[in-house]
């Protein structure tokens, strides 16, 4: 598509603002409100008017009399009941936060919980894999405790229950009975515990066989490394020490087996590092990816390339090395492949293959190339591991940027395996099945045949904590723990333990027994000797004998036992077990480098084997290539019951509570489709209606579907949401893939919505807050350049130099008469570094669990009220078919001339004397003024009692006022309907430190404060801190780029806001969309690098600014400022604290 | 343009009965904090004044013996069963409200005390960040240490709240906003002799010579071993140094309103 840059905006967030559909314009400015907001549900108008004003009318009298015999029935007080411990826990004191260690997986946590019930979870900085960092699935695992869709006690198929001892008896019976024809069928197990729990389950069922599935096998990269290097291990990558990266169809931040270290390591690359007087670097990442995924719109350069076509490129840039001699292994064929004849058939630009692999060179020894994961699932991935391995090796990046001195445990299953057992069962192999953690009737293909398969078996058992597609065609459920009530141990690295704590009880009623504990009754069910413990009753005369009775072994004593024995024992610790224990449950984590066994590999790697295998014909479709990619909200299904995942918006395509078929903007306006058009898409025999999701950047011979929706059972919010992309996979050779299967698709004339939040809040195409001159740059929301333009001029965005927010002191005409406040206290500030962020949506999840935000539901979000206090927008820069992206997160920006402040008839929003903006919910009555008059549109109206509902108010289902209400934090008001909520920057942290610190005497350190949203982000793009302290770290962020890469979002406005948002970079050649902002310099000399002061300073500015533009206005923008005057009364009352 | 007189009173009526729903729906709200002298029976006749008043043949217990969490925690927290069974399980078992006790105990049943002091759900308080400021319990509770049944001594307002929170009108009346104080010298000699006879009488003499209320709180302070007085001592006062505490009282809306 040719761009027209005169008439086409050079920023975009959809492809309807892109064309300059009237409907978004009409969107914004004065209408803004009046009209109906983008996706404003049809049903609605289609009432008949009558109705509707019947309905009206209806509602409000209903309404009336609701009030009168609520309020006339409860004018005396309610009775309130104080119900006190009996005994009181130990430590335990109400409405003081306990915190725990504990892990789960990959990666470890420290549980926030009040009066014994977690309700927050952030990262473990000790662990060696998260940092103290959390993903979005992670921060969402919480709710899912309290799922009231979870089987509370053990049932048979028919829902009949059985008592877990007699079903533990018959499944032992059934065990022994069975003989080598038994199978426990387990994702991954790591751990010394664990293990050690599953040999001794073994050597009582000797016969038992294990299994190991993973929905995300990593099994091609396991045995790719075994023919290159000798050794079956998962690498750890190193994306920090990487200055140049190369992604083949891989995304490492959505589905990497440890995706929040490869999110910080990709972050600590893209963040600019000073290298000289007004120099700066930064690594650079190339993406060549079918369709757009969340790594590849953070690459620099981005190249469709169809998944069929991964392994061509990949031996294109082998043979580019070795015929330019650029290798350091010798023998390797310069013949692997033409780069020029594959640059050409792959259709990228003449010169990529060449580029890309001098760029590696250049970078020998710091340098990755990385595949892998769902998007390159083909037969050709084992293939294409071994090239990735050669290419790494030639660079020197082996043993450097892949490190296997401490390998992953993760996801050693394989599909293979799991399609063994599946013929085993076909052939009445299978007697006994137990299945735990998998759910292989949902993630394998249709053609696998699984679910029929497992009638075949004798006994199935599902230990599943929730229903789902294969515990119903189980015999029996034994319903397992969350992983916060149950004890565990893990080792996700080799030599470094985790341990596993239980954090809550079980609930009243909930008769769960986790896996561990059910494999240990099995055990002692079946004879075992081993999991009892000798309990002697003493003597109660002389003459009697003290009597000896035994009694189960609980799972926590066996972890302890083991970890006595295997850790403990043999290790050099000081002190006894018991303080080993405790300081290693208080630490969560434990490094051990002796228990590494890694290390029978070599550093050299095979070429001629690797040569000779890589070689044949690629697996390339002539028509349309189907890929199924990780949708990072739901990874492989497994959180397909979560509401705040559902209502999560999809990273790339910002859409919620549903999944899609994407395809390229050129191929949906050759088929006359557009978003919500259902198309019905066959592959591999199978057939998937589903809507079209047009997605910018998308390679046109490629349609993709995200995985894990579709699931039919998964309780009361997930079922049914979406389609099942794995069931159009393919099984070939006793392997499964599901990517680069041939397909084709018919319109089937239907059409749904999708719950797309990107044209919401719209910020863009307002009145420009101030006159622009003639040569001036057109303003950006987001803005963004090249590394080279910003190392000419050392400005990377336009800094609004008339009213830079940093620039206080400025004389300048101003709508607020507040120049005489000083924040002499606290004032709290914020800084977003768009380089980092990398749009992983953590922030959002860990704001919505930190401060009750509700779940709405898809209706409500159709007509733009979704409720997170904290967005990620993304827009797009320059071409729709491949464009680049940027991502925004957006907030309240805490503005010192807050404009929703000046309109609020009932001063519900004021100002606090440390800077924050305050939302005073008892006050507010609803009028939506401030909402309206916010340029951010980062305000949040409840039109429901949201709170009440699980997944909208359209919905039935209330929620149960237990457990979910459990999950709330109970410093936070749970708000209710018609009040205005936003951002608070986490006030109630701020309250907890300032507490602390007055108690201590002394100030609060840095980093003391961590918002949620900071706290959990995985690439630390937040800082967050007090701008009158010196000490703390983002004065140092903020002074150090206020001229360069800060810029204030809006800030033309003169609102002031404080957060400054780090101007995006990008690694790459200026493009012509690039804005050389160089015409600040120039102009502005008196402005920018002046003495600019802190808050409340004095000028300094030159009077240039002033002039310049006092004959500009003043935010022409806000209709409020009709009534300025009026307005202006208002002010002195909405501050509180002392005026100096 | 034209609404006929029906359709006015049709629209009048509907907003009459929404108004009459509103203005019920305030007296409601009203009355969670209006509650001035609300005084519930409580499900064991459990005594205040005995336990914690000075008075002869009562125990004088510090408040903080059973309400231990008041420094660490927003909540003052009610103690645990086994707390009273710490003294019942062998102290008055022969009474007919002690055996009530030890039945939920034995049972393993909470006592369902009904709550007496009551903020709304959007209101934030930190007993804790109180107590370290010298705010004494009677502050705001009253003389709980007389109470036979415990009552609410006031009406928790915002209004109230902001009589301390706009600290210059605390400073004004401290006396009236801060329960009993030492005003007289009668005060001072019952307080003296309570505390077990530390000064003569010719010292005592010399002690409140000429002293203003504030000087003989002072010297009651010094007396009694502490640097302010507080917890149970500080029924009878607060302490100067209190008041400069409080001239810092947070006055941001968010400091309450989370």
């Amino acid at each position: 598509m040719a761009l027209d840059t005169k008439h086409r905006p050079i920023m975009w967030s959809t492809l309807e603002e892109y064309e300059g559909a009237e409907d978004v314009l009409a969107r914004s400015g004065p209408a803004e409100w009046n009209t109906k907001p983008a996706g404003y549900a049809e049903d609605f108008d289609s009432l008949n008017p009558a109705e509707k004003k019947v309905r009206r009318r209806t509602f409000l009298k209903l309404s009336g009399f609701a009030a009168v015999v609520a309020a006339a029935a409860g004018c005396q007080r309610p009775l309130e009941n104080i119900m006190p411990y009996v005994n009181a826990p130990e430590e335990l004191v109400p409405g003081v936060a306990d915190f725990y260690a504990s892990s789960l997986g990959a990666y470890g946590f420290i549980v926030k919980c009040r009066e014994g019930r977690p309700i927050k979870l952030e990262g473990n900085p000790r662990h060696p894999l998260n940092k103290g960092k959390l993903s979005a699935r992670l921060q969402a695992s919480l709710i899912e405790l309290y799922d009231p869709d979870r089987i509370t006690s053990s049932i048979r198929k028919d829902g009949s229950s059985v008592a877990w001892d007699s079903a533990w008896t018959e499944i032992s019976d059934a065990l022994g009975k069975a003989g080598s024809k038994a199978v426990l069928l387990t994702p991954t197990v790591h751990g010394v515990a664990r293990t050690a729990l599953l040999d001794e389950f073994k050597k009582t069922f000797p016969g038992v066989r294990h299994v190991t599935f993973e929905a995300m096998s990593e099994a091609e990269r396991l045995d790719a490394r075994e023919m290159c290097y000798g050794e079956r291990v998962q690498p750890q990558y190193r994306f920090e020490k990487s200055e140049c990266t190369v992604l083949l169809g891989a995304d490492p931040m959505a589905d990497g087996v440890a995706s929040i270290s490869d999110m910080a390591g990709m972050a600590d690359q893209r963040r600019l590092h000073e290298v000289g007087e007004g120099k700066y670097a930064m690594g650079r990442l190339y993406s060549f990816e079918p369709l757009m995924t969340q790594s590849g719109m953070n690459a620099d350069y981005r190249f469709s390339v169809k998944a069929g076509e991964m392994l061509d490129l990949a031996r294109a840039i082998a043979a580019r090395l070795a015929m330019d001699g650029h290798s350091e292994v010798k023998g390797v064929p310069s013949n692997l492949a033409n780069p020029t004849s594959i640059e050409s058939s792959l259709g990228l630009p003449d010169g990529t293959v060449k580029k890309v692999a001098d760029d590696l060179w250049r970078h020998r020894g710091k340098s990755l190339v990385y595949t892998g994961g769902l998007v390159s699932r083909t037969e050709d991935l084992a293939k294409l591991h071994a090239t990735v391995n050669l290419i790494n090796s030639m660079l020197g990046n082996e043993g450097v940027t892949i490190d296997v001195s401490r390998p992953l445990n993760l996801q050693q299953g394989s599909s293979e395996d799991m399609l063994d057992l599946i013929d085993d069962m076909k052939s009445g192999n299978v007697d006994v099945l137990l299945i735990e953690g998998v759910n292989p009737a949902y993630s394998l293909p249709t053609s696998a045949g699984f679910a029929d398969a497992l009638g075949n078996v004798g006994l199935s058992v599902s230990f599943d904590m929730i229903k789902s597609e294969t515990s119903v065609l189980c015999d029996m459920t034994l319903p397992g723990k969350h992983y916060l009530e149950n004890w565990g141990d893990h080792e996700p690295v080799q030599g470094t333990l985790t341990l596993q704590q239980p954090v809550m009880g079980p609930l009243k009623g909930w008769h769960n027994k986790s896996f561990e504990e059910s494999l240990l009754g099995i055990c002692r069910a079946g004879g075992s000797g081993a999991f009892e413990v000798e309990v002697v009753t003493p003597a109660l005369g002389e003459d009697e004998e003290p009597t000896v009775s035994y009694r189960a072994m609980t799972w926590h004593e066996f972890i302890k036992n083991t970890w006595e024995r295997d850790v403990y024992g043999k290790g050099d610790f000081a002190g006894s077990f018991q303080d080993f224990w405790f300081s290693a449950l208080r630490s969560g984590v434990l490094d051990l480098p002796s228990r590494v066994t890694a290390g029978s590999g070599s550093r050299n790697i095979n070429v001629d084997a690797v040569t000779d295998f890589i070689r044949g014909s690629a697996r390339n479709v002539a028509g349309l290539e189907l890929v199924t990619y990780t949708m990072s909200n739901v990874y492989d299904g497994r959180h397909a019951n979560n509401p705040w995942l559902l209502e999560l918006p999809d990273p790339v395509t910002r859409v919620c509570w549903d999944n899609f078929v994407v395809m390229a903007p050129q191929t949906a306006r050759e088929n006359k489709l557009e978003d919500g058009d259902i198309i019905a898409v066959t592959a591999n025999d199978v057939t998937i209606e589903a809507p079209v999701r047009v997605m910018p950047g998308m390679h046109t011979g490629v349609l993709g579907i995200g995985a894990g929706w579709g699931r039919e059972v998964a309780g009361s919010v997930g079922s049914g949401e979406g389609f099942n992309a794995y069931s159009a996979g393919r099984v070939v050779d006793g392997n499964v893939f599901y990517s680069g299967s041939e397909c084709s698709f018919e319109k089937t004339g239907g059409h749904t919505r999708l719950a797309d939040v990107q044209g919401h809040n719209y910020m863009k195409l307002r009145p420009e807050g101030s006159k622009r001159e003639e040569d001036e740059p057109e303003r950006q929301i987001v803005q963004s350049t090249s590394l080279e333009l910003f190392n000419k001029s050392n400005i990377a965005a336009q800094p609004y130099y008339h009213v830079p927010y940093w620039h206080l002191g400025q004389e300048k005409p101003d709508a607020w008469k507040t120049k005489d406040f000083h924040y002499t206290g606290h004032k709290w500030v914020m800084s977003i570094d768009l380089n980092a962020c990398n749009g992983c949506n953590a922030c959002m999840v860990a704001c919505q669990a930190e401060n009750n935000v509700p779940v709405v539901g898809k209706r409500e979000v159709l007509i733009g009220r979704e409720m997170h206090w904290i967005r990620i927008d993304r827009y797009y820069k320059g071409d729709p078919d491949n464009p680049e992206v940027v991502k925004q997160p957006m907030l309240c920006q805490h503005c010192d001339n807050a404009p929703c402040e000046t309109v609020c008839p009932v001063l519900a929003t004021v100002h606090s004397d440390d800077g924050i903006n305050q939302q005073v919910y008892n006050r507010c009555v609803g009028t939506r003024y401030c909402a309206n008059n916010c340029p951010y549109k980062v305000r949040r109206y409840n039109f429901y009692q949201y709170s009440s509902f699980r997944r909208g108010p359209h919905e039935k289902e209330k929620v149960p006022e237990t457990p979910l209400a459990l999950a709330l934090n109970p410093d936070i008001t749970v708000r209710t309907k018609g009040i205005m909520e936003k951002c608070t920057f986490c006030q109630q942290r701020i309250r907890d430190e300032r507490y602390d610190a007055k108690a201590k005497g002394q100030d609060i350190p840095d980093g003391a404060i961590q918002t949620a949203c900071q706290q959990t982000c995985p690439a630390s793009a937040i800082s967050f801190g007090d701008a009158n302290n010196p000490e703390h770290q983002v004065n140092e962020v903020r002074e150090h780029n206020k001229d360069k890469r800060g810029y204030g979002v809006l800030a033309e406005y003169n609102v002031k806001p404080n957060v400054m948002y780090l101007a995006h970079v990008w690694n790459r050649e200026t493009s012509e969309y690039d804005v050389d902002n160089t015409y600040y310099l120039e102009h502005q000399e008196h402005g920018l690098h002046g003495d600019h002061g802190d808050h409340g300073g004095e000028g300094g500015h030159g009077e240039g600014g002033g002039e310049h533009h006092n004959d500009s206005g003043h935010g022409g923008g806000h209709d409020s400022h009709a009534g300025e005057d009026e307005h202006h009364s208002f002010i002195p009352g909405t501050r509180t604290g002392v005026k100096s | 343009m034209s609404i006929t007189a029906q359709a006015v009173l049709a629209r009048w009526r509907l907003f009459g009965i929404v108004g009459l729903g509103v203005a019920l729906a305030a007296v409601k709200a009203w009355t969670l904090t209006h509650n001035q002298g609300y005084e519930p029976t409580q499900p064991i006749a459990f005594s205040h004044a005995l336990h914690a008043g000075l008075e002869e043949g009562q125990l004088g217990i510090d408040c903080l013996y059973c309400h231990s969490n008041v420094e660490k925690s927003r909540h003052a927290t009610v103690p645990p069963v086994d707390t009273c069974m710490g003294c019942h399980s062998v102290v008055r078992v022969d009474r007919p409200e002690i055996q009530k006790l030890t039945e939920y105990y034995e049972n393993n049943e909470s006592v369902p005390w009904v709550r007496i002091w009551s903020l709304p759900d959007h209101v934030y308080f930190n007993h804790a960040a109180h107590v370290a400021a010298d705010v004494a319990c009677q502050t705001c509770h009253g003389p709980v240490e007389t109470m036979e049944r415990v009552y609410q001594y006031v009406d928790h307002t915002m209004a109230w709240c902001m009589t301390c929170h706009r600290s210059d009108e605390y400073i004004k009346t401290p006396a009236k906003q801060h329960g009993p104080f030492v005003e007289t010298e009668e005060q001072f000699v019952s307080i003296m002799e309570e505390t077990g006879g530390i000064w003569d009488e010719a010292d005592l003499a010399a002690a409140i010579d000429g002293k203003s209320p504030e000087e003989m709180h002072d010297i009651i302070v010094k007396a009694l071993g502490y640097d302010s007085l507080s917890r149970q001592q500080g029924r009878r006062g607060v302490a100067q140094d209190a008041i400069a505490a409080l001239q810092n009282a947070p006055l941001n809306c968010n400091t309450c309103h989370q």
